[in-house]
């Protein structure tokens, strides 16, 4: 009698305390870090999910210090958020050795929806070993604005090549100097010429090695054009916001720029506040990425887009795994989002908020769908910066009026240099 | 007796050696220092303890593990390859801040003092007011004030300076100067203030005794004011030598910036930091830390040396 | 230059003359000029950012490069820019501005009470360990602040004050700086000789303090009224590390946060809040406005204080 009772109180006992802890983390309230753009996202999703109201709360915070508090939580055992909205460059920080503090998302999102975000879209959210760090908001590729009534005026073929790029840069050079065709300023030249030239300005081998290397001929084909197009006065050696270069707009100087995809909608803007266009006058043509000839794919690069990640720490991953997938799939939020959703069935929901802006020649969208699928993959997420090894050393070489093939081997030397303090190997060639 | 002896007499007058009293003032010392003490140590020398045990350690998961890294963090510290421009650009920097800044700063506050009135007073606030802008305002002033285009200054950064783009200002070899027109314009107007403060606290007697004997304004603040002030402006050398050894917010905020081409690692602090919390590296940091303490103190230590800061009549030393 | 020499140029009672010394009062030409030039380029160099910061919301974003630097835009842009600044959170920016007030008054008053007795005990008493606090006090006045992040959070989160208002007021309220400035002020101003003849006298130590001392000490006060509250007000790095909660935030760290998401500063972030550079620039009016209507208030506390040195022989 005795044992019996012992065993099935033993056996009540496991079953409570198994089910404990499930019981726990359905009612757990999860907490969501996000800047004050996203408050759109968590409105979204209470409205979608009533029930859950209570159990999420929100904080609005500054992510460029997200790494520093993650570190303060990992010394006191507590107060990471389960949910934060950030880039992935972030992401990989945080992931590192010390920090470790995103949640592999594998278990929790299903192949149907992974499948479903545009080809390559999570990458940088993936380690090499295969574990997912975070989703994907939004996609930043760089696709080719242009000025549609100047193109036509001027009697120019749009171009769909580097090689055709250049040439029309050495044709306006003779034909109407003065013209831009592109700006090569800051990091934003970066990912534009050299990221859509797969130049290994640093790609992710593993997870403990990268390989660099600037004096690839992918990275001297672009350097030498973006050369050839600052000395003939087509390209300006200017940030896309500099005070100089939104003269030139306004001037009527820009005849196109290979930039973001939310160039369209906050750059060029066709508001009475815009920095580029303040008229809604159908002046805004787009056209795809440029890719070199002899090579199938017109791989392209971006500036931008940012991702959700959840806590390897949260006391309710499930909750929060749910909350993420909703954000960064539902129609919606991201229906109505700013920029071009990553998930592509809520981006052909999302086209429709283009159509009320009248800044559009034409309708982008087809552009910017089927560019998001071609940002190379291969750089990776690496945990520095190649942005600032750019603009500290790159940018200054050239104005002190070295040339961008110049300036390469003291951009190596500072990438290596980066890599290795952060602790990665570093390998020069593959 | 002309006024500059006049006014040594004066200062000196406080230095006769009373008798001790009966009743020592040393129990009541401690009992008007007590609560600061507490706050000191709570907030002042035991975090700077642990910042040092914290150069020993080693990091695992971020939480430094007490003395398990002996002096590695030092090494990866000092050996860094941005150590060696880190300190550079520190030194140039201080070269140029420090003599700017204290020159800068006892000039105004003289001018000020040297004619009360509405102008004085209205200058004083517009000299203190740049004191309270901070954070994203003070990274958009200085984005706008140092682009020749769309500047208050252009006139005088085209026509003067030469001056056409905004990257002929601001590039490397400019930061130090930047940094210094940035800090003058965030921290001069509380200096100015003390030091006219400061400068009220002088007997008018004395000043009056200088004018009648025939100083003018010039000799009147050479030689009268700018001796009896000069314990706050040793204490200013000290502090501004030691906080500008630890310039940090100016360059990261700066180095937000759109098309920056500022270093994030651009000054040694800027290196702690990344060292904490890019690497969770606090062991490195702290090392750092200690390095920037090392030299501050230096030069604090030389500095009340020649102007012997810490003596005063009571202490007899 | 004798006085009469000096006085000579305006010398004579004629309307002009009299003009001519309220206005240059008894500096030479020369002298005049040079106080005149000085004062006012300083002014410029000061001034000219404080007004185009005044300014800027006033303009569009765009307007902000195409319009000239001081030009003013439309008076409507900055009641739009505010609501633009609260379009997200209708009561945030008047919390912060609360807390931010509750906090840097109350470190205020507390570092204040505690810094003046100090300084004077350091200046004007002979004790133990008086040489070890003074180098202590400069010593974590020059250690660097970034250091003390992680021991600071670390003491805070052992009371169990991390995510309170206490964990910045606390912290804020050990004002070494204002302990030295005392000790410097006291050092020099008040003579043993008074304090001796008070405890000849029989006073207390106490009242050697309260009724001497520190009647004496009004620009002391007045000065370190407010440097406590500028350098508190502004504080972004202690309730950065401290706060995670949004409702407790100080001005500095709310609207950092609020801008740093948006492409305000950097143009990178894009986002569909009306937030932009109008914007920011409003958020450094908002931080400025009370520190310079505390700064006039307090001058006329700061000039009555001029001192004669406290010695009636």
């Amino acid at each position: 009698m005795k044992k019996q009772f012992l065993y099935s109180l033993t056996v009540f006992v496991l079953l409570i305390s198994l089910s404990v802890p499930a019981l726990a983390q359905e009612g757990t309230p999860i907490l969501v870090w996000i800047d004050t753009t996203r408050q759109a996202a968590v409105d979204a999703y209470l409205a979608a999910h009533p029930e859950n109201a209570s159990l999420i709360q929100v904080e609005i915070v500054d992510r460029a210090e997200f790494s520093q508090k993650v570190l303060l939580f990992n010394n006191v055992g507590s107060g990471w958020p389960d949910v934060v909205f950030a880039e992935p460059e972030i992401i990989a920080t945080v992931a590192g050795e010390q920090h470790d503090y995103p949640l592999d998302l594998t278990p929790y999102v299903s192949a149907d929806i992974l499948d479903n975000f545009a080809d390559g879209a999570n990458a940088p959210c993936t380690t090499p070993d295969g574990q997912l760090l975070c989703l994907r908001n939004d996609l930043a590729q760089m696709v080719l604005w242009y000025d549609a009534p100047l193109m036509a005026e001027y009697g120019y073929d749009v171009p769909t090549t580097w090689e055709e790029y250049e040439a029309l840069g050495n044709q306006v050079a003779a034909e109407h100097p003065g013209t831009i065709i592109g700006a090569f300023g800051d990091d934003q030249g970066m990912h534009t010429y050299l990221w859509g030239s797969r130049c290994p300005v640093a790609q992710l081998v593993d997870a403990t090695t990268v390989y660099i290397n600037t004096a690839d001929p992918t990275c001297t084909r672009a350097a030498t054009m973006v050369d050839n197009l600052l000395a003939n006065g087509s390209m300006v050696a200017l940030s896309p916001f500099d005070p100089a270069f939104v003269q030139l707009v306004t001037d009527g100087k820009l005849l196109m720029l290979p930039a973001a995809s939310w160039y369209g909608e906050y750059v060029f803007g066709g508001k009475e506040d815009s920095l580029y266009y303040q008229a809604a006058d159908g002046r805004l043509g787009v056209a795809a990425p440029l890719r070199w000839s002899g090579e199938d794919t017109a791989w392209t690069g971006a500036q931008g887009g940012s991702s959700w990640a959840v806590s390897k720490h949260s006391t309710n991953p499930t909750l929060a795994a749910e909350f993420v997938v909703f954000v960064t799939t539902a129609d919606a939020y991201q229906g109505t989002a700013p920029t071009l959703p990553a998930y592509e069935p809520a981006a052909t929901v999302w086209a429709q908020t283009l159509a009320s802006n009248g800044v559009y020649a034409f309708d982008p969208f087809p552009v910017l769908q089927s560019s998001a699928t071609l940002i190379d993959p291969l750089w990776g997420n690496v945990r520095f910066s190649r942005a600032s090894a750019f603009n500290t050393v790159v940018i200054p070489a050239l104005q002190d009026g070295q040339t961008v093939v110049e300036a390469m081997p003291v951009f190596q030397e500072q990438l290596v240099n980066l890599a290795q303090s952060i602790g990665y190997t570093v390998v020069t060639s593959r | 007796m002309t006024a500059q002896e006049t006014a040594r007499a004066a200062a000196t007058q406080t230095t006769v050696r009373t008798a001790p009293t009966r009743r020592s003032p040393l129990r009541a010392g401690h009992f008007f220092i007590l609560p600061y003490v507490l706050f000191l140590l709570a907030f002042g020398v035991g975090p700077g303890i642990y910042a040092f045990l914290i150069s020993f350690s080693k990091m695992v998961g971020g939480r430094p593990q007490l003395f398990q890294a002996g002096l590695s963090n030092y090494a990866t510290a000092f050996s860094d390859f941005r150590f060696g421009s880190a300190i550079e650009h520190m030194i140039q920097f201080l070269l140029i801040s420090v003599p700017v800044g204290i020159v800068g700063v006892v000039l105004l506050a003289l001018l000020l003092h040297q004619r009360e009135g509405r102008f004085s007073a209205i200058m004083r606030t517009i000299y203190f007011v740049p004191g309270a802008v901070a954070g994203p305002a003070l990274v958009l002033i200085a984005i706008f004030m140092f682009d020749p285009n769309v500047s208050p200054f252009g006139g005088l950064l085209h026509g003067v300076f030469g001056f056409d783009q905004v990257r002929d200002l601001v590039r490397e070899r400019n930061f130090p100067l930047l940094f210094t027109i940035i800090t003058f314009f965030a921290g001069a107007g509380g200096w100015i203030a003390i030091f006219y403060g400061a400068l009220n606290g002088i007997s008018r007697e004395i000043i009056e005794a200088a004018i009648i004997d025939g100083c003018d304004n010039l000799q009147l603040a050479v030689r009268i004011k700018v001796p009896l002030i000069r314990p706050y402006i040793a204490y200013m050398l000290i502090l501004t030598f030691a906080g500008n050894v630890q310039l940090f917010a100016e360059p990261q905020l700066i180095g937000r910036a759109p098309g920056s081409t500022l270093s994030p690692y651009w000054s040694p602090n800027q290196l702690g930091y990344a060292f904490a919390f890019e690497l969770g590296n606090f062991g490195a940091a702290a090392a750092l830390s200690m390095l920037l303490l090392v030299i501050g103190v230096v030069g604090a230590f030389i500095i009340i040396r020649v102007t012997n800061l810490f003596r005063t009549e009571v202490s007899g030393e | 230059m004798t006085a009469q020499t000096r006085h000579s140029a305006a010398r004579g009672n004629s309307a002009g003359a009299r003009l001519y010394r309220s206005i240059v009062g008894n500096m030479s030409f020369t002298g005049f000029l040079f106080w005149l030039i000085v004062l006012i380029v300083f002014g410029l160099f000061f001034g000219l950012p404080l007004l185009w910061l005044l300014i800027a919301p006033s303009k569009l974003d765009n307007e902000l490069l195409s319009l000239p630097p001081l030009a003013f835009g439309d008076f409507n842009n900055y009641i739009q820019a505010w609501n633009n600044l609260n379009v997200f959170d209708e009561g945030a920016l008047v919390r912060w501005g609360f807390n931010s007030l509750f906090y840097t008054m109350s470190s205020l008053l507390i570092s204040v009470a505690i810094s003046v007795p100090a300084g004077y005990a350091l200046a004007l008493s002979k004790f133990a360990g008086r040489r070890v606090i003074l180098w202590a006090t400069l010593i974590t006045m020059i250690l660097p602040a970034s250091a003390l992040v992680l021991p600071l959070f670390l003491e805070m989160n052992a009371f169990r004050l991390v995510n309170t208002p206490w964990a910045v007021i606390l912290p804020a309220s050990f004002f070494p700086f204002g302990v030295y400035l005392s000790f410097i002020y006291f050092a020099n101003l008040i003579p043993p000789d008074l304090l001796a003849a008070g405890r000849v006298d029989g006073c207390t130590e106490w009242q050697l303090f309260r009724y001497i001392a520190l009647p004496l000490a009004r620009t002391l006060l007045g000065l370190l009224a407010f440097l406590s509250f500028t350098a508190n007000w502004n504080n972004y790095f202690l309730p950065f590390v401290m706060l995670n909660n949004g409702d407790l935030f100080t001005l500095p760290l709310g609207l950092k946060t609020l801008i740093a998401g948006t492409s305000a500063i950097n143009p990178t972030f894009a986002t569909d809040l009306p937030i932009k550079r109008p914007e920011a620039a409003l958020t450094g009016l908002l931080m400025v406005l009370p520190v310079a209507i505390v700064f006039i208030l307090s001058q006329r506390y700061v000039i009555s204080g001029a001192l004669t040195g406290g010695i009636k022989e």
